[in-house]
Formats: C-alpha cells, structure tokens, sequence
C-alpha cells in the first residue's frame, strides 16, 4: 500500500469517526431514554401499563417543558436559575385571577413572567452581570412576590371548566400535557434548525467575539433566549396549577431549575455554550422521571433515586466531554 | 565556565501541522541583553514558551548553563534559574510584595511563618537594586512598572541567571521605561542575562547588546547591535521576500468612487488623527510595524472599538451608533488577524461558518431557504478550493489555511463593498498564501474596495494599488503606483523612528 493510499484509508477512517462520534454525542440521551424503557419493560412488573406511561409523561412534561427554554440559554452559554420561581409567580398570578374568574389576570401573569425574563436578560447581555447572578436576583424577586402577594399560603380556585379540558384525556388516552409538549418541541425544533435566530444562538454560543464580528446583534439574541426561558416556564407552571386547581406560591416549581439544568445537560447540550440539542434536552426530561419511577417501582427510597439521578448526570458529563474534544 | 548562559540548538515545533518554529537557533552569553525581535507569528512566542517550561519542542535542544534541559513545566524552569516576566504577570495582587517574593518559599520558624526573616530578606532584595519600594504593602498598591520589578525580585531571588522579558515596556510611560532600564543595567552588571522581547526599535538601539531576528518561525540571524543598522533590521523582520511569483497589476482607483471615508479618527494612545479614503476596486495597504495602530484602526472603522474623535463615512455617508452589526448591515467586511479567537464558530461545520453573514439575505420570516444554504457553501467551497470531506464537517477539523478560506468565503457570501483584511495570510503555507493573494485581486476586479493590512512587505508591494505607512498610531506616509517598494516602505517607517528615538 503506498503511502496516498494509506493516508485515504486514514481519512476515511476519522470522517467514519467523526460522523459515529457526532450522532452519538447528538442521540446518546435518547439511547439511554430507549435502554432504560427496555430494561423496565423486562424487568419491572407491571411497567407496561398505559398507566405508568401517563405518569410519566404528566410528570415528564414540565420538566421538558422548562428544559426546552433552559436550552437556549445554556446553548449562549448562559444559566436560567429563576424558572422554578418564574413558575410559581405565573401560576401564583393566574390562581389568584381565576379565584374571581378573570382570564384577563392570566394573560397578566404571562406579562410579568416575560417582563422578569427580559430583565435577566438585559442585565446579562447590556450590563454583562454573569447569568448566574442576574437569574438569582430575579429568582429571589419572583418567589417573594409570589408568596407576597398571596397573603397566606395556597390559593386554591374553582373553575370546574378549565379543570375538566386539563384532566380529561384527549381521545380517551392522551393527556392534553402531551399535545402541549408536542407543539413546544416541534416549535423550538424548527427555531433552533430552520431559524436564523436559532443559528445566531448555536454561533454565540460557539465563539461569541466572532459572533459580534459577523455583526450578529449578540445583545438581542441573548435577551431573547432568556424571555423564552421565561415563557416556557411560565407555561410549565401553568400546567402545574391547572392539575391541583391551586398554587401553593412556596412550592409551586422548586428545584425546577436543576432538573431542567440536569435534563440539558443528559441531552448534550454544551454547558459552555453551542448547539442546542432540542430532543435530547426532551429524552433527558423523560430518563430522569424514568429512572424516579423506576425506583419508585422497585420499591427503592426516594432519597437513593436521587443519587442514581446525580450518576446519569455524571455519567453524561463524561460522556460528552470525551466525545467534544 | 562556558560564555553562552542559554543555547538554543535546531529547535523544532508546529501547531496543528504549521511551523511555529523552525530550526531556530541561537545563543544567550551571561550578562547580555538579548533583544529577540519580529512580527505576529514570527513565533518570538513559541520560542519563549518552550524556554520557560511552556511548550515542549517536537524537537531540538534547550541548553542551560552547560546541560540539556527539558523542563515539564514552567516552575520547574523557574527553579532551574529561568525566570519570564509576562506582559500579564501571575502574582497576587492581595499579598504583599515580600509575599509574592517568596511565594510558595516562605521561610519557616519553629511557630509558623517567620514574617521578620522574610521582610528582611525582601527589604535587602529591595536595597540592593535601589527602588524604593516598602514590601509590607500589598502588591495592588503598585503600578505595572513596579510589579515587573518586584517579579524581577522574585527572579533575582531564585538566583536566576536568565531573566525573559516579554514587551515589557509595552504598557509603561517613558520614566518608567527609564527605571526599568535601570534595573536591566544592574542585573547586567551583576551576570544575569535577559532576553528582552520589543517592538520599539529605539529601545532596541539604547539598551540591547545583540539581537536575534524571527520570520515566520525561522532564525533570520543573530547580530550585534553596533554592527546592524536600523533599515538593515527591518529588512530582516519584514523585508525578504518569500518565492511567490504571483503579482497583481496596479490599478488607479483615485477616479473611482468613495467607498469608505475616515477623517481624523484618534483614539489615544494607539491611533492618533489618521485620515483617508478607499476607492471602489482598490486595495489600499496599510503598512507599518505591530503597535503602529493597523489592526486598530481596523477595528475603529468596523465599529468594534468606539474612537475618541473622527468620522467616517461609508458611501458619502456619515456613520452614527456604529456597532460590527451596523458595519454589516452597510456592506462592510473584516477578516481578523485571530482566526481563532475572533473568526471561526469550532463547533459548527463548514456549511453554516461560511452562511453565517448571508444568512439574513436567504431567510423568509426569519426561516432560513435550506436549500440556498446548502447552494452558496457548496458554491464558495468549489470556486476557492476549501479542502474539506465534506460541507458538514466541523470547520475545526480544518488546516489554518482553509479556515481562513472558509472565513473570507463568508464574507465573500454577504456581497461586501468593502472588505478589511487583517494578516489574512498569517499562519497559512505558502501555497494558501498565493490562493489567498489571488483572491485579494478577485475582490478588486468585483469593485470591493479592499483594505489591506500585512506584516509582511513583499505581500503589500505584490498587491496593494496604494499603501499608507503608519507609525506609533499615526501615519507618516503614502506611497502610489510603482513607488511602492520594500526599500521605500521602510524607509518611510525608519526615517521616522530615528526622528523619534531623538525626543
């Protein structure tokens, strides 16, 4: 063999590479999501139950649903820590609003929600204050007007209507949560892939100097990701409300931000910025309530299900820091 | 005892398989000052980091104070008696000065840190060069001047024998240049060698013993001082011409429309009351050596830097609230010296770093035309040859110069006016660099005006319609048509520094 040939053999070989490593890295938390369903489906009784399936998926919902705009804004290299408290405000907001029957309060809580995204995202991008910081101070405002402004403890409305297009499953089977999530991912699928906004995010979350050298408006696009972080969560805390026809304004979304966080990075999302992987954010929402009700089923405590938690989480670092370099 | 301190044999190292070093060699003898000149990616850098423990060579030999060195790290360089001041210095800024003297050396007592002993010992470091410094105070309370100083300590402390100084006058005013050359004359005098890195060709007159001259990672030869003058040491750094054959015909643009208009720009200290115009299908060279205030003014015009006064004018009109997005949006392009840092999106493959600015031409309600995408990168990927497997390949993967093809074809992609190419050429092998030249006369002929700016003189006398000589962020002169030469350039630039050096 001389030696063009071998150095074709080579290339051939690393572009092979290059393209297994690359759809790995792009599918691995939906490989995952597939061996743990098949490890349950043999292993764990009664798994394969339509019930077990829309436990999951309700449950599953609002965390892919925050995940979804957690994405974006891990994908410019940012963090959203204010979602959990985001939720809790929007749902706060809109109990109250419904207590008296007012929709138009609930288009109200959706301003306010938006209007703290946008301000987290103007201190991040215009006054450069790191995301970390601005989404906390944010975070603090939001849960304390929440439990503010609801005087004492849980609102809880009456609104037999609203409750019954929510709980009733569409077709008899599928829960309305799942139609809901569908239009999201399907929407942020298209904006991060077909979108030039969505392309400026995965090049800002890249190298952002060149960025704002390929005279991408680099400010709007970072303000933009943290409002639609802030939508979605609003809608995820929405969903939460609507189930319970209540918001308790001091629970209502705690802890969301580290799931959110733990199911984009089991997706493959870069934390230090760059392509937003959209389904594998959505698989990585989906393995982590798996892997709960797995435990749960296996009549393992909760407590242990989040240290198997934290190991998925681990393990996913690792993998994908191995295969980015 | 051996008269060399340091030598330097046949050294060796390429990043990503281009030649930051190539058989360079060179000595140090004990108590020289040691000037070691050249431009952006000459690869004085490279050298220096493999001397203190950086960089590992691929090959070739470190010899210090008689044996071959191989140091795994820069401490271990340190403790061998090679000590480098940095432009950014790694100490402590919370710490004080005997501190950061003595860090990670404290001497002990029975009860702890014994304080005294070592303040003491810090005060007679202090004495013994005569600067009056007080080392109980902490380290922020100096200026640059002083902190290289007190890093200079620490060396003298560590009994080095070979002091690396990288630009470090770069950040002072003239009386701290003054003390620091103070300082330099003692650790002479006391046989301590240093190797002083510089672009002021002054400060290379005034204190230098020998130098050492980089191009393009190869040794242009070592000389004394008094036995090289000035016009024979830039035509070292930047004269010599490399093989190409390749030259562009000289057009007179002058007749042609204004396409970009700058008039008395300032932004102190590095560009100061520079004014000129670019016509429609010219290239207009900016020469003048690294500091001069090209890359500066570069990014002046492009809106990355805000300058303190001037104007400029694209297409007759005044530009306002100028931001890189603004300059895009009025056909301006700029391709930047650092592909890395400023350029290439790693990440992402070849096809999207080539659409990244046309894409606002190819979208409909902000959903981008796939298929065009696919089109234009296939398009730009054929007629400038961008070797790579394929459009979806991460521009990473990439030799340097087909990333700065994949660069300037995103830029070619927008339709530009008017295009700023900083060192397009750095970096990239001689066959990229005649590809990268041709294309420069292709622009012209699609009427881009195009701003040029090279170390390298050869580059801008092949090429350039027109070249404006810059000096310490001014320029000092203009050069037409066939007056444009090497010789001229620099002489241009060497008249005025000895003009200079008198004040």
């Amino acid at each position: 063999m001389d030696r063009t040939e071998a150095a074709g053999l080579l290339e051939r070989r690393s572009a092979l590479r290059h393209l297994l490593g690359a759809s790995l890295t792009k599918h691995a938390a939906a490989l995952a999501l597939l061996a743990f369903l098949l490890f349950n489906c043999l292993f764990t009784n009664n798994f394969l139950a339509w019930e077990t399936f829309y436990n999951i998926f309700t449950q599953a919902t609002k965390v892919a649903l925050v995940g979804l705009g957690m994405t974006l804004v891990i994908a410019t290299g940012g963090i959203d820590i204010s979602v959990g408290s985001a939720m809790g405000l929007g749902a706060t907001i809109a109990a109250i609003s419904l207590v008296s029957g007012n929709f138009a309060g609930v288009a109200l809580s959706f301003v306010v929600v938006l209007a703290f995204g946008l301000l987290a995202g103007i201190l991040t991008s215009r006054f450069s204050i790191l995301p970390l910081v601005s989404t906390l101070a944010s975070a603090y405002i939001m849960r304390g007007l929440a439990r503010g402004i609801s005087g004492r403890g849980t609102v809880t409305y009456n609104n037999p209507g609203l409750t019954n297009f929510f709980i009733t499953p569409i077709a008899g089977r599928f829960p309305v949560q799942f139609f809901v999530l569908l239009i999201s991912v399907v929407a942020m699928y298209l904006v991060v892939n077909r979108t030039k906004f969505g392309f400026d995010v995965e090049a800002y979350g890249n190298n952002p100097v060149a960025a704002r050298i390929s005279g991408i408006n680099t400010r709007r696009v970072t303000t933009i990701c943290y409002v639609i972080s802030a939508m979605f969560a609003w809608v995820s805390g929405i969903l939460v409300m609507v189930m319970v026809s209540s918001t308790d304004p001091a629970r209502v979304g705690v802890d969301m931000e580290l799931d959110a966080i733990a199911a984009t990075v089991i997706g493959g999302t870069p934390i230090t910025g760059g392509h937003p992987n959209i389904l594998g954010t959505v698989c990585g929402a989906f393995l982590l309530q798996l892997i709960i009700m797995m435990a749960n089923m296996h009549n393992i405590p909760y407590a242990y299900s989040l240290m198997i938690k934290a190991g998925i989480i681990l393990v996913a670092l690792v993998f994908h820091h191995l295969w980015q370099r | 005892m051996e008269e060399n301190i340091l030598e330097i044999r046949n050294l060796n190292k390429a990043f990503e398989g281009v030649m930051a070093v190539d058989h360079v060699s060179f000595s140090v003898r004990r108590g020289e000052v040691h000037a070691l000149m050249g431009e952006n990616g000459a690869g004085k850098s490279t050298v220096i980091k493999i001397i203190s423990g950086i960089h590992k060579a691929d090959s070739g030999e470190v010899i210090y104070d008689g044996k071959t060195c191989s140091f795994s790290n820069a401490l271990g360089a340190q403790h061998a008696g090679i000590s480098t001041v940095y432009q950014e210095l790694n100490m402590i800024p919370a710490l004080s000065v005997s501190e950061n003297i003595f860090l990670g050396r404290y001497p002990f007592a029975a009860w702890g840190i014994d304080w005294k002993a070592m303040h003491a010992a810090a005060q007679s470091l202090v004495s013994d060069l005569e600067v009056g410094i007080d080392v109980r105070k902490p380290l922020a309370e100096f200026g640059t001047a002083k902190k290289q100083i007190i890093y200079i300590l620490r060396a003298i402390s560590l009994k080095s024998k070979l002091i690396v100084m990288d630009e470090p006058t770069s950040s002072l005013d003239t009386s701290e240049v003054k003390m620091l050359f103070g300082i330099i004359d003692k650790l002479k005098s006391a046989g301590i060698a240093v190797i002083f890195i510089t672009h002021r060709l002054d400060e290379v007159y005034r204190r230098c013993d020998r130098v050492t001259i980089l191009k393009d990672g190869r040794s242009e030869g070592t000389y004394a001082i008094s036995e090289l003058s000035q016009y024979e040491l830039l035509e070292k750094m930047v004269g010599r011409n490399l093989a190409l054959e390749y030259k562009r015909t000289r057009r007179d643009a002058k007749g042609d429309d204004r396409v970009l208009e700058v008039k008395n720009i300032s932004r102190v200290p590095y560009v100061r009351n520079v004014s000129f115009e670019l016509h429609r299908g010219e290239v207009l060279g900016l020469a003048g050596l690294l500091g001069s205030g090209r890359t500066e003014i570069a990014r002046i015009i492009f809106g990355c830097d805000i300058p303190d006064s001037g104007e400029i004018m694209v297409n007759g009109k005044r530009l306002d609230l100028h931001t890189p997005t603004d300059a895009v949006s009025q056909g301006m392009a700029f391709c930047t010296e650092n592909r890395r840092e400023e350029g290439i999106f790693p990440n992402m493959s070849v096809q999207s770093n080539i659409v990244a600015c046309a894409l606002s031409k190819m979208t409909t309600l902000g959903f981008i035309d796939d298929r065009r995408r696919r089109e234009v990168s296939r398009d730009y990927i054929r007629k400038l040859a961008i070797k790579t497997s394929s459009a979806s390949q991460l521009v990473k993967k990439l030799s340097g110069g087909n990333q700065q093809k994949v660069i300037l074809s995103r830029w070619l992609a927008m339709n530009p006016e008017l295009i700023i190419l900083d060192e397009p050429t750095r970096g990239i092998d001689v066959g990229g660099k005649r590809e990268i030249e041709i294309l420069i006369g292709e622009f012209s002929r699609r009427g881009i005006g195009v701003l040029f700016i090279s170390s390298e003189l050869s580059e801008l006398v092949r090429n350039c319609d027109r070249v404006i000589v810059l000096r310490d962020g001014r320029a000092v002169g203009e050069l037409l048509g066939d007056d444009i030469d090497e010789k001229s350039i620099m002489r241009t630039i060497a008249n005025n520094r000895q003009l200079n050096g008198q004040n």
